[in-house]
């Protein structure tokens, strides 16, 4: 956290002031180093999944990342449940210290997949789920 | 997930080397810093052009900021831009001081006066409107304040606006990422190098919350806006909306506008430390952004990785050990809100459509209050004087209700009587005040009530105590109030002096008008002192105003001068001794009236009797009329028409009338 905050320093250093300072967002910089494979035990993935789609607030939270008081949308629990999830444990990479990027196919009612990456965080001897953005973008 | 290292203390070291190497080379091509900050005020809007038919408001840039060229635009777009005029108050070389620095405060201080001046003496009223951004806010509290600028500049000031001023200051405040724009701006200054460029404390450190980050020693605390002066204060607050494979799970409120907080934002304290709420019009901007797109945004200027380790950080609140440094993650966010165009983040309120809607609403209702005080809506939140053992304060849907100290045992009541409230140019100033009655009770009986004068604003520019005038009595009740036309005009007040549950009633007019800034009260037509009646009109009863002794006088017969009351004791042991052995009872006098100007009535007898007037006459009181029935007019000398006009006695018009006249048709002359 601390390299990420002397990073965004340097984007306030370059962008913030409180009135009327233009700021423009630069080009994407995507790391272009090969990254490193990681081992995602099958087991997790599989609790991955399962809890994901379980339609119980509690285990969705379990594995997912959120705020100790931020209650979930219970559509969200509802519709995340209606989810066909596969993580394709072969195509972890390591995406930064613990964390673990890796694909998935997505598909819902009307079965049509959809590529997804998946941002895995690991908390104690398990993983989390960060973030998720589609492959494609 | 696993524990963070705690920031690099090489990379701050490393970062201060690079600034020390700054200073280094600033001092070898720049003079040296003075000693004495100059007042070099920066290039505020000219006054040339500035007319007096159109409400002057100054735009006041926030810390590390420019003027406010942009807000300034989107208000000349607006519908009502055309009865205002936008000025920019520019303080950019000052921006990263405190603002109690000369530099800000004095020179806006001088500003709003020569803006309030110049529009005065091009025909406008002089009142000016102040908006302000972030810290600029803070910077008018030092400018109106009497430490930094004229004690009378307030009364120049018709409204303030805030756009997200940290008035409990802002979590980022005093880190790192403060410094680290504060350094951009002026890197000597945040390095703490007074003199350059205008000296005075570091804001940066300055802006830290209050109470829960240490900030540097010289940061003056902000003085209290004048509660004169309503106070509008517009708060952004950003939300984030997260999503998993497109599913929205939940909305994450930031709780401000990622730099301040709501809680901040709304921060205004009065003298007393405490809320000042009659005062505020509390508003807020909100919007929802995407954590996706914060997300491609902090992708876009760092990696996707440390973004995502940043949205970590505000999703794992509890668990994060940036929990305990709510500034820095809220300002991560407040960064990528901004650079992804979030329209209520701490930059985006200062262009956002609603947050100028609301700038523009504000000034409009602020404007319309200094037009003068038309309506008895106006006066909803009017302050009042201390009276009946509560302090001078802010009425809450135009009363009060409060302790009266008493242990708890009594609670106070006070209320405007609005229905009789009159509205007209009382002041003279060429906008309308209000003159209205303020009654109000400690708990029991009600005290003698107060006329109170508003001015725009609306402002008490002065009070009337009916308790304070001679004929002083327990209760003073406001009747009515007349508005008399004319350019200055004079407000006639009816009103009535009484004892205890309503006897000794003495009915009063006077007249309140205005002179060297105060109001003057003239009350020098008492009518009558009604002993029979109450103040509905009901009667006392048996004993009030009647003696059967010499000793009552004194008991039923208040408030009555000594040679009138020993007139009555002499006139009863006059009749007493006519009627000795031939009336059982004995003699009896009564007054039913008595008057200041010299006139009463009432009767005298026992065991029958008749009506009589009695009038002060060459300085002594005798009878003048004497009749068991009502009076014919024609019959009446000037003295006794005088006496019917004063004591309220009607009379028939002719030996063949059957009709008593009103004794509003006599001459108060007695002509």
């Amino acid at each position: 956290m601390a390299i990420a905050s002397a990073v965004l320093a340097a984007v306030f250093i370059g962008t913030a002031s409180c009135s009327h300072h233009d700021a423009k967002a630069g080009p994407s910089k995507r790391p272009s180093t090969s990254p490193t494979p990681v081992n995602l035990p099958a087991e997790q993935v599989r609790a991955l999944q399962t809890d994901l789609t379980s339609g119980r607030p509690a285990q969705v939270r379990a594995v997912m990342a959120v705020p100790t008081k931020q209650a979930l949308r219970p559509d969200f629990v509802r519709q995340l449940a209606g989810l066909n999830i596969s993580l394709h444990r072969e195509t972890a990479v390591e995406a930064g210290k613990d964390r673990v990027e890796v694909h998935a196919t997505v598909s819902g009612r009307d079965k049509i997949a959809h590529e997804w990456i998946v941002l895995l965080g690991q908390e104690g001897q398990r993983y989390v789920v960060l973030s998720t953005r589609e492959a494609n973008k | 997930v696993t524990p963070r290292p705690q920031r690099s203390s090489l990379l701050r070291s490393l970062i201060e080397l690079v600034a020390a190497t700054i200073v280094v080379v600033s001092l070898i091509h720049m003079p040296p810093a003075s000693a004495t900050p100059t007042t070099d005020c920066g290039n505020n809007t000219a006054l040339d052009g500035l007319v007096g038919n159109a409400h002057p408001v100054i735009l006041i840039h926030g810390w590390t900021g420019k003027p406010m060229q942009e807000t300034r635009s989107l208000l000349e777009a607006l519908p009502d831009h055309k009865g205002r005029q936008f000025l920019l108050f520019d303080y950019s070389k000052a921006s990263t001081s405190w603002p109690d620095t000369p530099a800000i405060a004095r020179c806006l201080a001088t500003y709003i006066r020569d803006v309030s001046r110049t529009n005065s003496t091009r025909g406008g009223d002089g009142m000016v409107y102040l908006v302000a951004h972030s810290m600029g806010g803070l910077a008018i509290r030092f400018a109106l304040s009497p430490a930094y600028g004229d004690a009378s500049l307030v009364r120049d000031v018709g409204g303030v606006v805030t756009i997200d001023t940290p008035y409990k200051g802002s979590m980022w405040g005093n880190q790192f990422l403060s410094w680290a724009a504060s350094a951009k701006t002026h890197p000597l200054q945040a390095l703490g190098l007074y003199g350059y460029p205008l000296g005075g404390a570091r804001a940066w450190q300055c802006l830290a919350t209050l109470g829960t980050r240490p900030s540097a020693p010289d940061c003056a605390a902000a003085p209290p806006l004048p509660e004169e002066v309503r106070l509008t204060q517009v708060a952004g607050d950003l939300s984030v909306e997260r999503s998993l494979f497109g599913l929205h799970a939940y909305t994450y409120n930031i709780g401000g506008d990622g730099i301040v907080s709501r809680e901040s934002q709304w921060g205004s304290l009065g003298a007393d430390h405490k809320p000042v709420a009659t005062q505020v019009d509390y508003q807020q901007v909100e919007c929802t952004m995407s954590a996706d797109k914060l997300l491609d945004a902090g992708t876009g200027i760092i990696s996707n990785t440390l973004a995502d380790n940043f949205l970590l950080d505000l999703y794992q609140d509890k668990n994060s050990q940036l929990s305990s440094d709510p500034g820095t993650v809220t300002a991560v966010v407040s960064t990528l809100a901004r650079i992804t165009g979030a329209a209520c983040s701490h930059s985006g309120m200062t262009k956002n459509p609603k947050a100028v809607s609301l700038i523009d609403s504000s000034l409009t209702d602020m404007i319309a209050r200094q037009q003068g005080v038309t309506k008895a809506a106006d006066l909803l939140n009017a302050p009042v004087p201390a009276s009946c053992r509560h302090t001078a304060t802010r009425l809450k849907g135009y009363k009060l209700d409060y302790d009266t100290g008493n242990h708890g045992l009594s609670r106070g009541f006070a209320e405007l009587e609005t229905k009789q409230a009159v509205f007209g140019d009382v002041t003279g100033d060429g906008r309308s005040d209000a003159v209205v009655p303020f009654l109000c009770t400690a708990g029991g009986v009600s005290w003698p009530e107060f006329l109170l004068v508003y001015g725009p604003g609306p402002r008490l520019e002065g009070t009337v105590d009916l308790a304070s005038l001679p004929m002083q009595q327990e209760h003073a009740d406001v009747d009515k109030l007349t508005l008399s036309g004319g350019k200055k005009p004079r407000v006639t007040v009816a009103f009535r002096s009484y004892e205890g549950a309503g006897f000794g009633i003495g009915t009063y007019t006077g007249t309140l008008a205005w002179s060297s800034g105060k109001p003057t009260f003239d009350h020098s037509e008492p009518l009558t002192a009604d002993f029979t009646t109450d103040d509905d009109g009901n009667s006392l009863g048996i004993g009030y105003g009647t003696i059967n002794q010499a000793t009552d006088v004194e008991t039923w017969l208040p408030n009555t001068p000594p040679d009138f009351a020993d007139f009555i004791r002499n006139e009863w042991l006059k009749t007493n001794r006519e009627l000795a052995g031939s009336c059982p009872s004995g003699a009896n006098v009564s007054v039913d009236k008595y008057s200041h100007l010299g006139f009463a009535s009432g009767g005298e007898g026992g065991c029958g009797g008749a009506a009589y007037i009695w009038a002060k006459d060459g300085g002594q009181w005798r009878t003048i009329d004497i009749s068991q029935e009502a009076p014919y007019c024609s019959q009446a000398s000037n003295q006794l028409k005088r006496a019917y006009y004063v004591l309220g006695i009607g009379c028939y018009a002719s030996a063949n009338s059957t009709q008593i006249t009103n004794r509003g048709q006599w001459p108060a002359s007695g002509q």
